[in-house]
């Protein structure tokens, strides 16, 4: 294989076709996203390597893009957005913000299908706190994937409170943590009785309940009868909170529960959500509470927001035959040097009309006739000496 | 309309006892275990497919939700570490995940590097950089218990079910990594997506396996 030809691992082309679809369902996005007052914002993908290196933000060192700088520093093409926001806004923003964005991010380990470099679009409030916050941060979840046209989601709640309450309550040591923390994420209840002998039976069996504690509404009444101590009350509260904030809105209809969430950022700190959907076995939008992260920047600055992954929202719309896909060129309108007003004019008087026409230089008809075709457009018209149809 | 719920198995002995469980359950699904070059299969209702794959590929099916459920075994599951939800254990399809070579072979000798022949070139992997030994990883697709024979690698790793293949080939086993058996798992959306079928599914699986053990 011939080396130039090939692309890095993890790295994907993106056709025109491709380019016009997603774009079409990133600007649906951001609309949807300012229409709600996000301000759109804009980190760099270099970040310096400290950034990810401390405090509840720390990503594992095998999963960050590094390169190295001329001067020899270490720099990170950024792992996810929401931690360079909460740099900007701890360092150069007063503390209350509604922000948005779409970009990049990387990975240093490629997986199957997924990509090293993926664009999200995502949301972040900072500054507030309190239930209705996490009704308005979902609400938006709900709002967004809407207005690209999908309307048989799942918004999957959780609060990580819940988990985190039950090993509290049971004095669990910082070193089993992660076990367990794995075990209930892959919903196996079968590892956690194979684990240490030294740990609370009690325990092991609420534990085991978790995996199967998602559905509805009803789970809410389960998770509050293995409730053991105040965290884990207040998470149940804020869930039930939170459902009867969309019952008042209409909208519970796209929420469900999940007990077990433990969520896939160590930052996350209270409510995590996880958008699903039938069409793909993978998850379109993530997010969470993470009050804790601005801690890293020496400010205490409560925040919420969620990301939807571009590549898997195509691809789920696309399943679902809604992907809007770039239209057929219908009429392309070629000038000669002295006629490039008139063409334009009349390109435009085409789109307002719903036609769509492209405009494009052409000495002659020979070619207008070359470009139609390589625009495959249905048909040109010439404006030379005059007007004229190729 | 009941959603389809399509399974991804491995043709043999795996298939054969996930048959045997799903009929427990009501569903008439014992015709894809005829003598068929088909890979995909439906029961006799129609709302459960069958796709047959690879052994190891079944996490990979079932991560990527083409599959929304599979059968696979603890070994291929460590070896593939996939995201999936490993919800039972279904007992069967017992096997020990073993290091074995010549008896005389010294495992807590020190050594600068041990050669290792395996399929499970990432269990080994984790295994000896959690020991903190320099390993060399030799991956093979079959006869494993050559790798010593003949000279290729110091020892290996691989499942033991009855040990007699080590013993005709003078091998046996040195240390046990871990306890292995056929896993249900499902796709993390799918649980929730079709739960109105795959949560009554995998409560009646695991009453089934309950009673079994009792």
């Amino acid at each position: 294989m011939i080396k130039k030809f090939k692309l890095p691992k993890g790295a994907q082309d993106h056709l025109p076709d491709d380019c016009f679809s997603r774009r079409d369902v990133e600007s649906k996005l951001m609309d949807c996203f300012k229409f709600y007052g996000y301000s759109e914002i804009e980190s760099p993908i270099l970040e310096r390597y400290e950034l990810f290196d401390s405090g509840v933000g720390k990503v594992e060192l095998n999963k960050l893009f590094k390169v190295t700088d001329v001067d020899g520093d270490l720099l990170i093409l950024r792992p996810d957005i929401t931690m360079p926001i909460s740099r900007i806004v701890c360092t150069k923003l007063q503390d209350s913000q509604r922000l948005c964005y779409l970009g990049k991010s990387f990975s240093a380990i490629e997986n199957e299908g997924k990509l090293r470099e993926f664009t999200q679009a995502g949301v972040e409030i900072m500054g507030e706190k309190g239930d209705n916050i996490d009704v308005e941060v979902v609400m938006l979840a709900i709002k967004s994937l809407l207005a690209v046209g999908l309307d048989d989601f799942q918004i999957e709640l959780g609060n990580v409170g819940f988990f985190k309450g039950l090993l509290d309550a049971y004095d669990v040591a910082e070193e089993d943590r992660d076990v367990l923390v794995n075990c209930i994420e892959s919903k196996n209840g079968i590892k956690l009785y194979t684990l240490s002998s030294e740990m609370d039976k009690n325990m092991l069996d609420t534990l085991a309940r978790l995996p199967m504690l998602f559905g509805g509404e009803e789970i809410l009444k389960e998770a509050q009868a293995l409730c053991l101590n105040a965290q884990m009350r207040a998470a149940v509260d804020n869930l039930k909170a939170v459902y009867a904030g969309f019952k008042s809105l209409g909208y519970e209809k796209y929420v469900t529960f999940d007990m077990s969430s433990v969520g896939k950022m160590k930052y996350y700190s209270g409510m995590v959500m996880r958008g699903i959907i039938k069409d793909l076995g993978r998850a379109i939008l993530a997010g969470g509470r993470y009050d804790e992260l601005c801690d890293a920047f020496g400010k205490n600055i409560p925040a919420v927001g969620f990301a939807i992954g571009i590549g898997y929202l195509t691809t789920a719309l696309d399943n679902q035959q809604k992907l809007v896909k770039a239209p057929k060129v219908q009429v392309v309108v070629g000038y000669t040097p002295d006629n490039m007003n008139l063409a334009e004019q009349k390109a435009r008087q085409l789109l307002s009309k719903g036609i769509n026409a492209k405009c494009t230089f052409a000495t002659s008809k020979a070619d207008l006739i070359k470009v139609k075709e390589t625009l495959k457009a249905d048909k040109g018209i010439f404006f030379g000496a005059k007007e004229e149809e190729v | 309309m009941q959603d389809v719920i399509t399974f991804a198995l491995a043709k043999g002995r795996l298939a054969e006892k996930s048959v045997d469980i799903l009929e427990q359950c009501g569903i008439d699904c014992r015709r894809i275990l005829e003598p068929s070059r088909k890979l995909v299969m439906s029961d006799a209702s129609g709302k459960f497919k069958f796709i047959f794959v690879k052994p190891s590929d079944v996490p990979i099916y079932v991560e990527h939700g083409v599959a929304d459920v599979g059968v696979v075994g603890k070994d291929t599951l460590m070896e593939e570490d996939r995201d999936v939800y490993e919800l039972i254990d279904l007992g069967f399809a017992k096997c020990r995940l073993c290091l074995a070579g010549y008896k005389d072979f010294d495992l807590s000798k020190p050594r600068n590097i041990i050669k290792v022949a395996t399929k499970y070139v990432n269990i080994a992997k984790d295994f000896f950089d959690g020991r903190g030994q320099n390993a060399e990883i030799i991956p093979l697709h079959g006869s494993i218990e050559l790798g010593p024979i003949v000279g290729l690698s110091d020892i290996i790793l691989d499942i033991v079910e009855s040990g007699k293949t080590l013993q005709e080939n003078d091998l046996c086993v040195l240390e046990e990594i871990v306890n292995c058996s056929a896993r249900l798992i499902i796709n993390k959306v799918s649980l929730k997506t079709k739960a109105d079928v795959i949560k009554p599914l995998v409560k009646n699986i695991d009453e089934i396996i309950k009673n079994k053990e009792n």
